[in-house]
């Protein structure tokens, strides 16, 4: 395919109607298409949005020029652009009529025909096949769809910019004249909810979809991205993504398909499974997040059906923006850390004592023939077979997660 | 076998963060410490509830366990739900669908489990003992 033979338009959200069967689906307190008021297409999946990695997969085919547009106010919103700071998406007032101009000028530019997108749903139908289908009957614009209906895309000439606003103009469902759509039996995701999101998620992680996650895979099946530290006690199970810049404080355990993504934190102690953690979100101390989609103060439970606004920053906050913000909180909390260390270290080292291993039959003063290193705490962190070692033997050790 | 003693069912606010907390608890400590309670907490109008309202529960569930009473909690509402959920709480409690189920639940003598014995036609004796069958009759 030569250069600008084709060019792609993709609008992010923008669907004014919300189609019945979908409302019953939809989790309590939440709406059509959206997490936390933030269109699904905008949120990151396994390292970059799914808008992303839609124009990624457009490039890869040979599409060189990509426009995105979205009319999402939040877009705007700093925390909504990728990890590596690009954004996506350009944003405009009125979405569709800046799709329309921008069919305009890629028709001035020569471009023969161009692909319309909304996203909405989430196809990985194939291109070329796509377009050949097309040619082959001579149609002015052909719709995509699959067992299900329309999937909110078309390819349309250039030449044609009536039947290209006709189609803008009808939400990417209907062609200004009768035409055979293209029935693709690719993969598809609704994206209507955060079920789909987690969906996607989850399938990216088991190569069921054509979505790589965006990290480096340090062993198989677990990808992390650039920068993020993951704590020598935290334990992550394959399949997992745990995104750039992102931490997993001690004890953590990220497990069954879990992504958390860049900048996230998940703090002491905390379980996540089967669970995504959007960017910027901070997952309190000894939580237990599972079936579950969280971020921006908002968590929607899978098995519930529910999207629950979680005001407590202490369970599910928001992690700044702004490096040097997030580094001066850092070292705040660090400064505010030590002292009290410190004191807690004064106050314990009189008290520090070690219980007597057991006497042996007829030494009444067994405690005195403690070695004096034995009183020194062990530097080394302790294994779950230490652990264990501390129970008395009437105790059982219950394996739940690894060897937690 | 049924029990004399009443069963207290407590509607929760709308709102249990600190604030709300704080009163609510000051609100029920004398049923909590009376002799042997039997308290039903109604979930249904929770709207919002943050680790402050979790503290509380299991402060009241503390106080109830002294008294040698018992704490359940009815018609959980999503958001409740998904926040005792989150902070592992749920699994502390016994948590009923409907106040009535928390509220029948305490006529019964035996625990859950074992009346689950008892549904499946398997003979209580075999397992609880005769005194146990006598009761579950």
């Amino acid at each position: 395919m030569g250069a600008m033979e084709l060019a792609a338009i993709i609008v992010v959200g923008a669907r004014q109607e919300e189609p019945e069967a979908a409302a019953k689906h939809q989790p309590a307190g939440a709406g059509f298409e959206t997490f936390a008021g933030i269109p699904l297409p905008l949120l990151d999946v396994v390292g970059k949005s799914v808008a992303h990695h839609v124009a990624d997969r457009l490039r890869r085919a040979g599409v060189e020029a990509v426009t995105a547009l979205t009319d999402d106010a939040l877009y705007q919103d700093t925390a909504l652009r990728d990890g590596d700071g690009q954004a996506a998406c350009r944003r405009t007032a009125d979405v569709w009529r800046a799709a329309e101009d921008a069919f305009s000028s890629y028709a001035d530019e020569g471009v023969d025909q161009v692909l319309l997108l909304r996203l909405g749903p989430y196809a990985e139908f194939e291109l070329e096949d796509f377009l050949r289908f097309h040619q082959e009957h001579r149609q002015t614009a052909t719709l995509l769809c699959d067992k299900n209906g329309p999937l909110d895309a078309a390819v349309v000439q250039a030449a044609r910019r009536n039947d290209a606003a006709f189609l803008l103009r009808n939400g990417l469902r209907a062609t200004r004249l009768p035409s055979e759509p293209y029935l693709t039996r690719a993969y598809v995701n609704p994206l209507e909810n955060a079920h789909d999101l987690r969906r996607l998620a989850q399938d990216a992680l088991l190569m069921r979809c054509e979505i790589r996650p965006h990290g480096r895979e340090l062993k198989p099946g677990v990808w992390v991205g650039e920068r993020a530290r993951i704590h020598r006690s935290a334990r992550v199970l394959a399949p997992a993504f745990v995104g750039a810049h992102s931490k997993l404080r001690a004890a953590s355990v990220v497990t069954r398909c879990s992504v958390v993504e860049h900048h996230a934190e998940v703090d002491c102690g905390t379980v996540l499974e089967d669970t995504s953690i959007l960017p910027y979100t901070y997952v309190g101390t000894g939580l237990d997040a599972a079936h579950a989609v969280a971020g921006f103060g908002k968590i929607c439970h899978l098995r519930r059906r529910a999207e629950v606004e979680i005001a407590d920053p202490r369970l599910l906050g928001t992690v700044a923006v702004s490096a040097t913000w997030r580094m001066m909180k850092n070292a705040a909390s660090l400064a505010a850390y030590l002292p009290v260390q410190a004191v807690r270290g004064l106050a314990s080292a009189g008290r520090r004592t070690q219980p007597a291993p057991p006497s042996p039959p007829g030494d009444v003063l067994g405690s005195s023939r403690q070695h004096p290193a034995e009183l020194e705490p062990s530097p080394e962190p302790l294994s779950a077979s230490n652990e264990a070692a501390q129970f008395a033997g009437d105790f059982a050790v219950v394996r739940r997660y690894g060897n937690e | 076998m049924g029990t004399s003693r009443p069963v207290i069912v407590k509607r929760m606010p709308d709102r249990i963060n600190l604030q709300q907390s704080r009163e609510f608890l000051r609100e029920v400590q004398p049923l909590l410490r009376s002799d042997r309670p039997q308290v039903v907490f109604d979930f249904s109008a929770v709207r919002r509830m943050d680790a402050a309202g979790v503290d509380m529960l299991l402060e009241c569930m503390s106080e109830v366990m002294k008294h040698d009473g018992d704490l359940k909690l009815a018609a959980l509402s999503p958001q409740a739900g998904v926040v005792l959920e989150l902070t592992r709480a749920d699994r502390l409690f016994e948590v009923y669908d409907t106040i009535s189920d928390a509220v029948r639940s305490f006529s019964g003598f035996l625990p859950n489990a074992m009346r689950h014995y008892a549904e499946w036609g398997v003979p209580a004796a075999a397992s609880a003992g005769d005194s146990s069958s006598k009761l579950a009759a």
